[in-house]
């Protein structure tokens, strides 16, 4: 979860509901997405195992979770 | 530290292993270039070490999370419309000072301003703007003996947030004055290198761990920026005895689990310069969400050390001179 570059754009409130939006989607991203990630890098852990990053990583989960309407 | 380090092993890795962030980073270049991003993109620019830097993102604990979430709101106001009733500045030193004074009345500890050299921008990046008043804020020394646990990952976070919100207070501050100012509180990667300017701006001395030391709160403090036109008098760097120290000191370097911290300076982008291994650095930085052990285990972040340090180097520097005006 990283903090967002906010540019300014024309109108504050278009600019916060944006952000708001985003970050909600930043949100729900971790606790759904981000969980069940947590939990397969635990458990390829606990069993010795490598979460490969790039190959099954999150990259994908928190892109689908910020394009979430 | 309060408790042990984890070791550096990984259950996590690169299939395809991207680019060698040392190599992204300059080692070894005799040509001075600017830097580029490498880690920590804060526009979601594919980067290439993109993989891990979301990987990060989703693994740390949600105390980190919030204070991020909260920074990102808040820096939403790190830009804006200018009032178009400019206040002239008739006495540019007084001014300065003024400025500085609200920034530390706003929270800062400290305060300083340089000028925006290229050094300072990364690569493709114009913010515009001429002066740079550098803030920092020093953090919860108890919390980060907790580093590499979670607890100082969360204090680390809180602290940005903090310095974060008196650059936005500051730029929103100056804006009302009718000068353009941008507030710099995003610890990723954005238009400019926070260390660079505060090192210009007198903050500190670049440490062997590729951060800051400052005189008083060693490497126990995080950065924040504001960008402006405002006509600031600019600070000069400082000199507390850092050189002296690092040269000798191997603190950072033993207790790096990973042993990323190069013992002696490296050419970087046509430099000699402190550097750390990227490479072994930021996989250990990944596992426990922000590491922080060099910052904390440097002598200089123990309260009340640095005042001493610097007095001695400064005396043995005077002995020295002595010596050698004798021989």
């Amino acid at each position: 979860m990283r903090t967002l570059d906010i540019r300014p754009r024309p109108g504050r409130w278009i600019r916060d509901v944006t952000l708001l939006w985003r970050m909600a989607g930043m949100v729900v991203g971790y606790w759904t997405a981000g969980a069940r990630l947590r939990r397969e890098y635990r458990r390829r852990e606990a069993r010795g195992e490598v979460f490969w990053v790039d190959g099954e990583g999150p990259t994908s989960h928190r892109e689908a979770a910020l394009r979430r309407p | 530290m309060n408790a042990p380090a984890p070791p550096p092993h990984y259950a996590f890795g690169y299939l395809r292993p991207p680019l060698s962030g040392n190599a992204i980073n300059g080692l070894g270049e005799a040509l001075w270039r600017r830097a580029r991003q490498v880690f920590h993109s804060s526009s979601g620019e594919p980067l290439a070490w993109k993989a891990l830097d979301d990987f990060f993102s989703l693994i740390n604990p949600w105390p980190v999370v919030r204070h991020v979430l909260a920074n990102t709101w808040q820096l939403r106001r790190s830009d804006g419309p200018v009032s178009p009733t400019r206040s002239e500045v008739a006495d540019r030193a007084a001014l300065t000072a003024e400025i500085k004074a609200l920034a530390r009345g706003r929270g800062a500890s400290l305060v300083g301003v340089a000028e925006v050299t290229e050094e300072s921008l990364y690569e493709g990046r114009e913010p515009g703007l001429r002066y740079a008043l550098c803030l920092g804020l020093e953090m919860d020394r108890e919390e980060m003996l907790q580093a590499p646990e979670a607890r100082a990952a969360a204090e680390v976070m809180r602290t940005y947030k903090e310095v974060a919100r008196v650059a936005v207070e500051m730029a929103e501050e100056i804006r009302a004055r009718g000068w353009p100012a941008r507030a710099y509180g995003n610890p990723n990667s954005t238009d400019i290198l926070l260390i660079p300017l505060a090192i210009r701006a007198g903050l500190g001395e670049l440490g062997k761990h590729g951060s800051l030391i400052g005189a008083e709160h060693g490497s126990n403090f995080r950065l924040a920026a504001v960008l402006t036109d405002l006509p600031l008098v600019p600070d000069a760097p400082v000199d507390h005895g850092v050189q002296d120290v690092c040269t000798v000191c191997r603190r950072c370097v033993d207790d790096c689990p990973p042993r990323a911290i190069y013992e002696e300076k490296q050419l970087v982008r046509g430099e000699r310069k402190w550097y750390v291994d990227f490479d072994k650095c930021i996989p250990y930085f990944v596992k426990t969400f922000g590491c922080a052990i060099c910052i904390e285990t440097c002598p200089w972040s123990e309260p009340g050390r640095g005042a001493w340090l610097s007095e001695r180097v400064v005396n043995l520097r005077g002995r020295r001179g002595a010596k050698m005006e004798n021989s």
